[in-house]
């Protein structure tokens, strides 16, 4: 090593020359990169006043591989390298480039696309599949949501563009509906009043637009019913936190359950001896929309037995 | 604990109480109970948050006699007190304050204006309490709280609207029909239906943001507010008179609005039929 850096010249590598070159050449570079920072942070700070965060960010970004691109080419340049052979070689490098990487450029066009829908802005709420979170921040290549459970996604943008993206909080109110399902003995218009007196007296339900109230269905343990109210996006939390407390108070105070699944066993015995009787006996169930609560054996004809059931009655029955 | 009854506002509003350290005061608003202590170098403040003021309801707030300004008391153990550190201060002040956000009054009976007439209406609004430490000249505010808390509405369109407090209020013909209390303003309305046909609303936007707030000797109250109402599918043009209210004695200004208004303001203000309630 010591033989081969004692067989350099240095005097005639490190040439004025080559000094003066090797200055300009790290000037360019410099004062380059300052150029083009500057003329991103001016474009982002003055030019691009109105538009999104996502478009300020993809501008300045254009701005910042553009110019590092002109530099690049500067400098070659200015230390004598031929740029049409090499612009050559870079066409040919850049269909291989272009073939390999045909999933970035997708992302990339994807971009520009949800760049002009302006579908979310970063600070959404928004769900991709089964993904949901705040967007915190917007690329060229991908957007990156942050989950409730502070972790990190990042989504490209083909996927978001081919996907079917909600946007929970671009509108300022929102509906929350609630499922409910109250007992067959229930007084229907009683469960109403009661659930419009709970939204009346919630101050984070919006009084107008008004809250939503409809029936659904008779299920097999319960009637089934929609409750909505609108609130502000900001409140979702505490909301939903009281509205389920305060139903389940009132519902509780009022006196109208709501029934989980239930079962009717019916054992059904040939002798007269009930379920111990002698004979040999059937076990039947059907679905009941009894109520809970009112667990006991009712005989119906000889030899056979009728028990509403509810889990953990299973060791009785 | 010794209550002491109110008989007028300025025993209640506005007025500098001097604390001792190591004092405790209860100041109760109907619905609304605050304790303030004062300590070394700090001011200690508890709410005792009442239930909420239900759109439905007609009654817009306890009783006046349930009213107590600053008397000595020892709050509940419970309490989630607030610290502020002011560093000195051995006064504190009292004072009302207008909602942050706009109110929106549903008359409870139905009013229709007919084509080229005009009304004045008197609403009662709920005030917020201010609650700012005196020390000198210098005025520090540290709170703002409602005295009760008005439920939550939305006026306009779900895409584009405004978050209101909801109220319902009758639109009375003077102040004395509005059941007057010591915490809630009185304001004054004109609505004028400069169309061909009638007005017939449901809900009205008093927008409190641009209001100022007087006491007078019974009540306290605000500038006057003209609606001039052009149709259902054009926005109204607002106009707030300067001058004090005219049905007041002993007027004096306590704040001046919290946006100044322009001079006609043209905004929405009327809403007319519920559109949103579908499925």
């Amino acid at each position: 090593m010591s033989k081969l850096l004692s067989s350099i010249d240095f005097t005639k590598v490190f040439t004025p020359h080559v000094l003066l070159e090797a200055v300009k050449v790290i000037a360019i570079i410099v004062i380059g990169f300052l150029l083009v920072r500057l003329t991103a942070a001016v474009v982002r700070r003055v030019v691009a006043k109105n538009l999104s965060e996502r478009t300020k960010m993809i501008l300045q970004k254009s701005i910042v591989y553009i110019g590092v691109v002109i530099i690049v080419i500067a400098a070659l340049s200015e230390i004598g390298v031929k740029l049409s052979a090499l612009l050559g070689a870079a066409g040919v490098v850049g269909i291989a480039v272009g073939i390999a990487s045909q999933t970035s450029l997708g992302n990339i066009i994807s971009g520009l696309f949800l760049v002009s829908e302006k579908t979310f802005v970063i600070g959404d709420v928004i769900s991709v599949g089964d993904k949901t979170g705040v967007i915190h921040a917007i690329d060229p290549l991908s957007i990156k949501l942050r989950t409730f459970d502070n972790l990190l996604i990042r989504i490209p943008n083909q996927t978001i563009i081919t996907s079917e993206v909600t946007n929970i909080t671009r509108f300022p109110i929102r509906r929350m509906d609630l499922s409910l399902g109250v007992g067959y003995s229930s007084d229907l218009a009683k469960v109403q009043e009661v659930l419009l007196s709970i939204a009346r007296e919630n101050p984070l339900v919006l009084e107008e637009p008004a809250p939503l109230f409809v029936y659904n269905s008779f299920a097999e343990s319960s009637i089934n019913l929609t409750f909505g109210v609108w609130f502000f996006k900001d409140d979702y939390l505490a909301l939903r936190n009281s509205l389920f407390q305060s139903i389940k108070e009132r519902f509780d105070e009022e006196g109208i359950e709501i029934p989980f699944p239930q079962r009717t066993i019916s054992v059904m015995a040939s002798g007269a001896g009930g379920i111990d009787g002698a004979g040999g006996a059937a076990v039947g169930s059907k679905a009941d929309a009894g109520s809970p609560g009112r667990v006991g054996t009712k005989a119906r004809g000889a030899g056979r037995l009728r028990k509403r059931a509810r889990p953990g009655d299973a060791a009785e029955a | 604990m010794k209550e002491k009854k109110i008989s007028s506002l300025a025993e209640l509003w506005d007025r500098e109480v001097p604390f001792a350290e190591g004092e405790c005061r209860l100041w109760r608003l109907g619905p609304c109970r605050f304790w303030i202590e004062r300590r070394e170098g700090e001011w200690r403040i508890a709410f005792e948050d009442a239930a909420p003021e239900a759109p439905g309801r007609s009654r817009p707030a306890r009783a006046a006699a349930e009213i107590a300004a600053g008397v000595s008391a020892m709050p509940p153990g419970d309490l989630a007190w607030l610290r502020f550190i002011t560093g000195s201060g051995e006064e504190i002040l009292i004072r009302p304050a207008l909602p942050d956000r706009p109110v929106i009054v549903r008359p409870r009976s139905p009013v229709a204006i007919l084509p080229g007439r005009s009304a004045r209406f008197f609403v009662r609004i709920p005030t917020w309490v201010s609650i700012i430490a005196a020390s000198g000249e210098r005025r520090t505010m540290l709170i703002q709280r409602p005295v009760v808390r008005l439920s939550n509405t939305w006026f306009g369109e779900p895409d584009n609207g405004e978050l209101c407090y909801a109220f319902a209020s009758p639109l009375a013909a003077s102040p004395a029909e509005t059941m007057p209390t010591p915490f809630t303003v009185v304001c004054p309305i004109t609505i004028r239906n400069e169309t061909a046909g009638p007005l017939d609303f449901q809900r009205l936007c008093v927008r409190v943001q641009y209001l100022s707030l007087y006491a007078g000797a019974e009540n306290l109250a605000t500038n006057e507010v003209v609606f001039h109402f052009h149709g259902a599918d054009q926005s109204s043009q607002i106009t707030f008179h300067e001058e004090p209210p005219d049905f007041e004695r002993d007027v004096r200004r306590i704040s001046g609005p919290q946006v100044s208004p322009s001079k006609n303001l043209i905004q929405k203000s009327f809403e007319y039929i519920k559109s949103l309630t579908t499925y």
